[in-house]
Formats: structure tokens, sequence, C-alpha cells
């Protein structure tokens, strides 16, 4: 029997996934195996990817010159750019995460983890601002908008809804000060149902994720597997 | 008094880690530009990169420590660990194959495109004068030589690769793989005989550099064209197809698989967790199943109107809801942002003392 | 043991259920999707120079799969039906093995549909393999003056220079369209808070998983993204506007599945009341 990679690819597919189904019954020794590969696999690329992707072509392989070839008269194709040098630095740098292993060294991985959550929170600023700035401009919507003949009450009516929602929501998390007032408590109360319906449209949408996944991989078995099998049969 | 000495300097490298990108930020472009940072940024980005970077083996030698000293005592659960660390070198090297590969086919086109570009450095650096460089019929000599070779080389790959073709007949890629075989053919033969042209008529006292843009221009598109071919031979080969079958039949089938269980699940506690007790649970219910119904093919058997509701309580209570939820986490996470900034938020974690770990 | 077996019942009336749509390949019209319309309208009406192009990211691993490999293929088919030349990249690992199958996947359905018409790499696709560095990364392409030079190579190690589909791409005004298909939130933000430049934002269209559907509706809303894909929904109904425009073209199996989930919601929604009615019966027989 001659079985191609593609269909070998297609069987150990089905076979995979009947092996994580099975835990849908009991936990068991097929299910562990499977699962151990799984991990073992998803950690195994992802070294390879950051050096093959970054760190080969960006740094070291322009550091060693291997960029740099020959033309057929012996000349250079390019000259030793030395500001690529300058990356020894964060290398060095960067080498401080492994003595995260060492009892008595372990605060000079600190440095390198402190610095990393410092570009982040750094960038943050910027991030925010290009983030929320079309946010908060786009929530000051038109309470009465003008139609063709008069006003587009409908428009108007769901405009007001928006911002109506968006400050009683908001007002419901103000924990800072007390409420007193009765208006208060009914504003922060309809905060709370909006918020509900909004949480009902997440879940609905989670329902539909999760079906999602389900039924494409049982549309693999019943399909693409199943065919590879009754091909082989 | 060494232990303030520590986390002084964890503060300052933590401030200093964000100091660049707040600054970038505030300053004008113009500014920007007259000091030099605009010309350096994406240097300076990818050096933060490559601290990061620095930590990809971590992960690694974690496996290693956890499962390999699984294995060595002989734990609990320690075939397992093998089955783990066997998936994780063959996955290793089976992306490394891949890479390998991938680096050939650029170097056969390379090859091409090199000379191209060589054509083109003879004649700027003639006409710039250049000094230290071989003199122009040395130059030119090793231009058609080359180009000589190379064909014999390319030659011999295109049928080595047809001979071992295996792509399927009946795929459209077959038939485009033959036709850039016939185009490269053709197109060797034609730099051939524009580089026998060249070799009878070019003099170097007197050199005249009208054939070399041509010449050039043939050279990249052969070399594009090779690239292309052995890319189409590249996608049935063994090493791609090991890479395929570890990827999309191992990989991706038992991630999908992990993760569908939880449609399994989600089913299960809708019908014995989802209960309709108060308002707010009633809200929840009545939107959810809005939106659920609104979205599959089967409104229309129910209320043509479905989308039409589905889409509005998605435009309107939703995003206005969502808006203030994101809005205030922005804010805090704006905050986070400042307090980790100046270490007012780690305080503990640069609170360092001898021996503790990190 | 009397609730696991309960559970497991459960499990097995989901799987079947779910199945009869799938073995009988039964499909049925998908619902029309606003979000996915402005996104088919924006492909559509693209205008591209020729030193422009489209960046596709495909920010996703096995986990979101399911919704978001039907909908970037959707995306990559448009855009190459439109022959808009397209770089397909990743900022996450695990999407690296999709970035050559979809495009080539695509490309091949193409050649089929229209023989003697050819979709290559180099000349209507790259792919830039995996980016590490997320909001790094994406501002660092956001302020190059010379994005091909700045990306330097393909996934295969070719300089980008010498690739036609990108080599000419200068600055963030020469991509036209950013398209990128996620699960995950925080690497979406990166696109929406880094993207750009003083003077430009390219459209952004996204195709999110269900979940994150309520969110992406709040940066549609204030114009940071100018099309949707919403989950399978959104893909298939994608796929049934490329259907009506291209009536030549095979049907893919994004309406079986569509289809399909229409009927996992039924059964989720009849197992909500249900439930409820045991809960509420229950309740009533209980003495107070």
């Amino acid at each position: 029997m001659n079985i191609s990679w593609e269909a070998a690819t297609v069987l150990i597919g089905g076979v995979a996934t009947l092996a994580i189904y099975s835990f849908l019954i009991k936990e068991n020794p097929f299910y562990r195996f499977f699962e151990h590969l799984f991990i073992g696999i998803a950690a195994g690329f992802l070294p390879v990817y950051t050096i093959k992707s970054f760190f080969w072509p960006r740094v070291l392989e322009p550091m060693l010159g291997y960029h740099i070839q020959v033309y057929p008269d012996g000349t250079p194709t390019a000259e030793y750019d030395t500001k690529i040098l300058f990356y020894i630095l964060p290398m060095l740098f960067g080498l401080l995460y492994y003595f995260i292993y060492s009892t008595r060294f372990s605060w000079l991985s600190k440095l390198v983890i402190g610095f990393s959550l410092g570009y982040s929170g750094g960038l943050a600023f910027k991030g925010f601002f290009a983030e929320m700035v079309p946010q908060l401009t786009s929530s000051f919507k038109p309470l009465l908008v003008p139609g063709e003949s008069g006003m587009d009450w409908a428009m108007s009516f769901q405009n007001m809804f928006f911002v109506f929602t968006l400050l009683a929501v908001m007002y419901y998390f103000f924990f800072t000060f007390q409420r007193k007032s009765v208006a208060g408590d009914g504003v922060a109360a309809s905060g709370r149902w909006l918020m509900m319906v909004c949480f009902g449209a997440f879940f609905g949408s989670t329902v539909m994720a999760r079906m999602a996944l389900l039924v494409e991989r049982l549309q693999f078995l019943l399909h693409d597997w199943f065919n590879e099998i009754s091909g082989i049969i | 008094m060494e232990e303030n000495y520590r986390k002084t300097l964890i503060k300052i490298l933590t401030f200093l880690g964000g100091i660049y990108f707040f600054v970038e930020f505030i300053l004008p472009k113009a500014v920007l530009e007259k000091i030099g940072v605009a010309e350096h940024h994406s240097f300076i980005s990818y050096g933060f990169i490559v601290v990061g970077s620095m930590a990809v083996g971590l992960g690694i030698i974690n496996l290693f420590m956890v499962h390999g000293s699984r294995i060595i005592f002989r734990r609990k659960d320690w075939f397992s660990s093998v089955v783990l660390l066997v998936g994780l070198l063959v996955m290793m090297f089976a992306t490394v194959s891949d890479w390998r590969s991938g680096l050939r086919i650029t170097s056969e086109t390379r090859k091409w495109t090199l000379l191209g570009e060589f054509t083109e450095v003879i004649e700027k650096d003639f006409n710039e004068k250049k000094e230290g460089v071989p003199s122009l019929d040395v130059r030119v000599n090793a231009l058609l030589e080359s180009i000589d070779q190379n064909a014999q080389q390319t030659s011999k790959l295109l049928k080595s690769k047809q001979g071992a073709s295996r792509i399927p007949k009946q795929e459209p890629k077959f038939v485009l793989a033959q036709s850039y075989a016939k185009q490269i053919a053709n197109m060797q033969q034609a730099v051939l005989s524009d580089s026998k042209e060249l070799e009878a008529s070019f003099d170097t006292e007197t050199p005249d550099f009208a054939p070399f843009a041509p010449l050039r221009q043939s050279l990249d598109q052969l070399g594009v064209t090779v690239g292309k071919f052995l890319q189409l031979h590249y996608e049935y080969s063994g090493v791609r197809q090991t890479y395929n079958f570890l990827f999309h039949g191992l990989f991706v089938s038992l991630g999908s698989a992990m993760f569908s269980l939880l449609g399994v699940y989600i089913a299960a506690a809708a019908f014995r967790a989802f209960r309709v007790k108060t308002l707010e649970s009633s809200l929840m219910m009545i939107a959810a199943v809005i939106v659920m119904l609104g979205q599959i093919p089967f409104y229309v058997y129910i209320y043509d109107g479905l989308p039409l509701w589905r889409q509005w309580l998605l435009e309107v209570p939703n995003s206005a809801a969502f808006r203030a939820i994101k809005i205030g986490a922005s804010v805090a996470g704006l905050v986070m942002a400042f307090r980790m900034w100046f270490s007012i938020e780690s305080e503990s974690f640069a609170d360092d003392t001898p021996g503790e770990s990190a | 043991m009397k609730a696991t077996l309960g559970r497991r019942l459960i499990y097995l009336f989901m799987m079947l259920v779910v199945s009869v749509p799938l073995i009988t390949n039964y499909t049925v019209r998908p619902a029309e999707m606003k979000a996915a319309n402005q996104f088919y309208s924006l492909v559509e009406n693209l205008s591209v120079g020729p030193n422009d192009i489209a960046f596709v990211a495909f920010d996703f691993g096995p986990n979101t799969k399911a919704e978001n490999e039907p909908q970037a293929e959707v995306i990559v088919e448009h855009l190459m039906r439109k022959r808009i030349p397209l770089a397909v990249f990743t900022q996450y690992a695990q999407a690296e093995g999709f970035l050559t199958s979809i495009p080539e996947r695509v490309a091949e359905r193409l050649m089929k549909e229209m023989p003697g018409e050819k979709w290559e790499y180099g000349q209507d696709w790259v792919n830039l393999g995996f980016r590490p560095g997320g909001a790094l990364f994406v501002q660092a392409v956001a302020k190059s003056t010379n994005i091909a030079k700045e990306l330097d190579k393909d996934a295969f190690g070719a300089s980008l220079l010498q690739i036609p589909a990108i080599q000419n791409v200068r600055t963030l005004e020469n991509v036209k369209l950013l398209t990128q298909f996620t699960g995950l939130v925080g690497v979406f933000d990166t696109y929406i808070q880094f993207f750009q430049n003083e003077n430009y934002v390219p459209s952004f269209g996204h195709g999110c998983t269900s979940i994150t559907i309520p969110e992406a509706y709040i940066y549609l809303d204030s114009g940071q993204l100018s099309g949707l894909l919403e989950g399978i929904a959104g893909a298939a109904w994608y796929s049934e506007l490329l259907l009506q425009n291209n009536p030549q073209r095979a049907p893919d199996a994004a309406l079986v599945i569509n289809t399909a989930l229409g009927v996992a919601h039924l059964a989720v929604i009849a197992l909500i009341i249900l439930g409820n009615l045991v809960a509420f019966v229950g309740s009533q027989r209980r003495p107070s």
C-alpha cells in the first residue's frame, strides 16, 4: 500500500483528533500521548522561527558578515557596517535573563525583566492616545440628527440611547463617591442592565466561537478523514 | 546597603527602558529628525527586540529541566515526558530543515541576480573611475565565465528537479512548473548568446555599456524564474511534506481538537448551568439568543427581522456599554503603565534580597 | 455517576446533531452581514497603484483556525481575483504554516477555475514570515521610509528588493489595505495603535473570532476598522458575495460549516430552555 504524504497528514490528523476526543469519555494514555506530543511540537518551532525570522537575518548574519557576497572578480558586494556591532550590547544585556536559574545572581535577571516592563510602559502612552482618541471623539454623537425633511427621529433616538448607555455604564463604575440620590441609583442600575445586554452579546458570540471549533473538527473527520480512510479501504 | 544598590539599579533600568519611547512620542517629528532619532528609530527599535529575543531559550531550558529530570529519575508519567521532548526535537529539526531548503532556493536565485548586480557595478565603477578594483577586462571576463558556469549548474539542477518531480500531473502547478522550466531554458539560451556577443564585441579600451542594461534585466529575470521553479518543487519536497505532516497533521489537528472540546463543554453547561432567574440574567439571555439567532442561516424560518435586531444590538447598546468598559480599562492601563515605568507598581519586584528567586 | 453519564449524553447529542448537516452536505443561504458587506466593498473599490500593496496578517493558530482560516481564505481570494499584490505575515509563530498553505491553496483553486491564468509567488503574493517584536515591529514598519528594505527578506531568505510584489513599496502610503485575522485582542491592538504615521492610516479590515465580535464593533463605530468579518458567519457571507459576483466559482466548505453551526446554535438554545424547564419543574416539586 502506497500512502502519499498528503494522505498521511490527513490520516494522522484524524487519529490525533480522536485521541483528544477520547478525553470526553475518560482521561487515558492515548490522550496523554498526543497531549504531550502537542506541547512538544508547539514548543519546538518558536525558538527556531525567532532565530530564522529575526535573529539570523537582522542580527547574526550582518554581524558575522555573511550577508556580504563576492562578485566573480573577487570584490565584495557590500562593506561591513560596523553599526551592527552596537547590537552586542542588547545581546549581552538580554543574556541576563538566564541568571534566573541562579539562586545567587537571580537579581541580575530582574534588570532585564525590569527594562522590558519599562519599555512596554513607555510604549503604552502612545498606544493609549492612538487607540482612545478616535474612540472618544466618535462617542460624541449628535443627539438631534437632521434628516432630509425635518428631524431623523430614529437616528436621533439611537444616538441618545448610545450616549445614555455609555454614560450610565461609566457611572455604574464610579465607586469613588457614594451615590445618594434616587436618580443616581436609577442611572447606575440601568447601567448594570445595559451592561448585561452587552454581556449577553458576548455570551452569544462565545457560544458561536466554541461551536465553530467543534464543527470544523467534525467536518474534517467526516469529510477529509473519512474520504482518505475509505480511499484506502 | 547592597540590597538598596540592586533595588536602585533595577528601578533605573526600568525607567531607562521606557524613556526612549516616551520621548519619541512627545517630541515633534521635526525635532526627532533634527537630533537624528527619526533616522535611527528602526535600528533602535530592533535593538529592543534583540533584548527580548534573547529570552527565546528560556522555555526550552525549562522544558528540559522539568521533563529531563522526570525521565532520568523515572518519575510518574516519565514516558509522556519522553514523547514531549521527542516531539520538541523532531519539530525543531523539521523546522530547521525547512529553513535550509528555503535558503537553498534563495542561493540558486541569487547566483543569477548577483551577476545582474555585477554588470551594474562594473559600469558604475568604470564611470566613477573607482580605484582598487580589478581592471575592466578582468571583470568582464569573470562575468562571462560565471554566466557559463551558472548556466551549466542551473541546467543540471533543472534536469534533476524535473526527473525527481513530485508535483502531481493533474495539478495546475505541474503545468506551471513545466512552463517555468521552458522559460528558464530559453532565457539561459538568450543570456548565453548575449554573453557570447558581448565577449566578441566588447572593447575594454573604448567600452560601450549599452548591452549591459538588457543583460542585467535578463539575468535578474532568469534568477527570479529559477526561484519560482524551485519554489514549486519545494512545496512538494520531502522536507516540506514532513513539515506539513508535523504542522498540519499533528500540531494543527491536536490544537484544534483540544480547543473544540470547549464546544461540547459549553453545550453541557447550557443545560446544567444557565439559569434565568433574575432581571439581569433574563436581559443577558435575551440578548444572547438574539445574537445567536440573528447570525445563523435558519433565522428566515423564525423571524425575518432577526439579523437587523442583532445588528442594532451590537451597534448600539453593546458598542456603547463596551466602549464605556474599554475607556475605563484603558485609563487604568495607562495609569498602570505609568506606575510600572516608575517602578511604583512593581515595588516588590525591585525589592530583591539575595537568594530569592525572581 | 448519573451526572457523568448525563454529561456524556449531552456530548454525544451535540456531536450527532452537528454531524447531520455535515454528512448530508445540507446548506442554507447564510445570514447577511452588514460588516462583511462593508469589507467586500472596501476590497472591491480599492484603488491600487503599481507600487502599492495590501498587507495580510494571519495572527492565528490552531485554537482559532476554525474561524480565522476561512476568513483569511476569502480575503486572500478576493485580493488575488482583483490582482492586488499582497504580503502575508504573522506576529504569532503558530501561524507560520498557514502563511504558505493558504495563499498556495487559493492560487491553485483560482488556476483550476480559470485555466490559462496564473497566480504566482513573488508576482502576486509574498510571504514575509513570522515577525517578532509586537508593537515595536509594527511601529518600525509604519515609520519606515523604505518598507521593502526595512522588512529586508521574505520567509525563504530572499531579498525583498528582488520580489516584484513588494520591491517598490516605500512608505506606509503604499500600503493601501491592512487586513488581519486573529482571536488575540492584544495583537489586534498593536495595529490599531501603531500601524499609522502622522499623515496616513491605511484602511483596516479585520477578521475576528466570534468571542471578540462585541469588542470589534466599537472600532467599527469609531472608523478605526473599515470592514469586519464576524467569525464563520462573516466568512460564509463573504464567500456568498464572491459566489454572487463570480458565478463560475466553486462553493467552499464555509457554507456547510455555517449551516452546521446554525444547527449547533439551535441545539444550544434548546438545551438552555430544557435545562431551565427541568430546573423549574424540580423547584416546583421540591417542598418549600
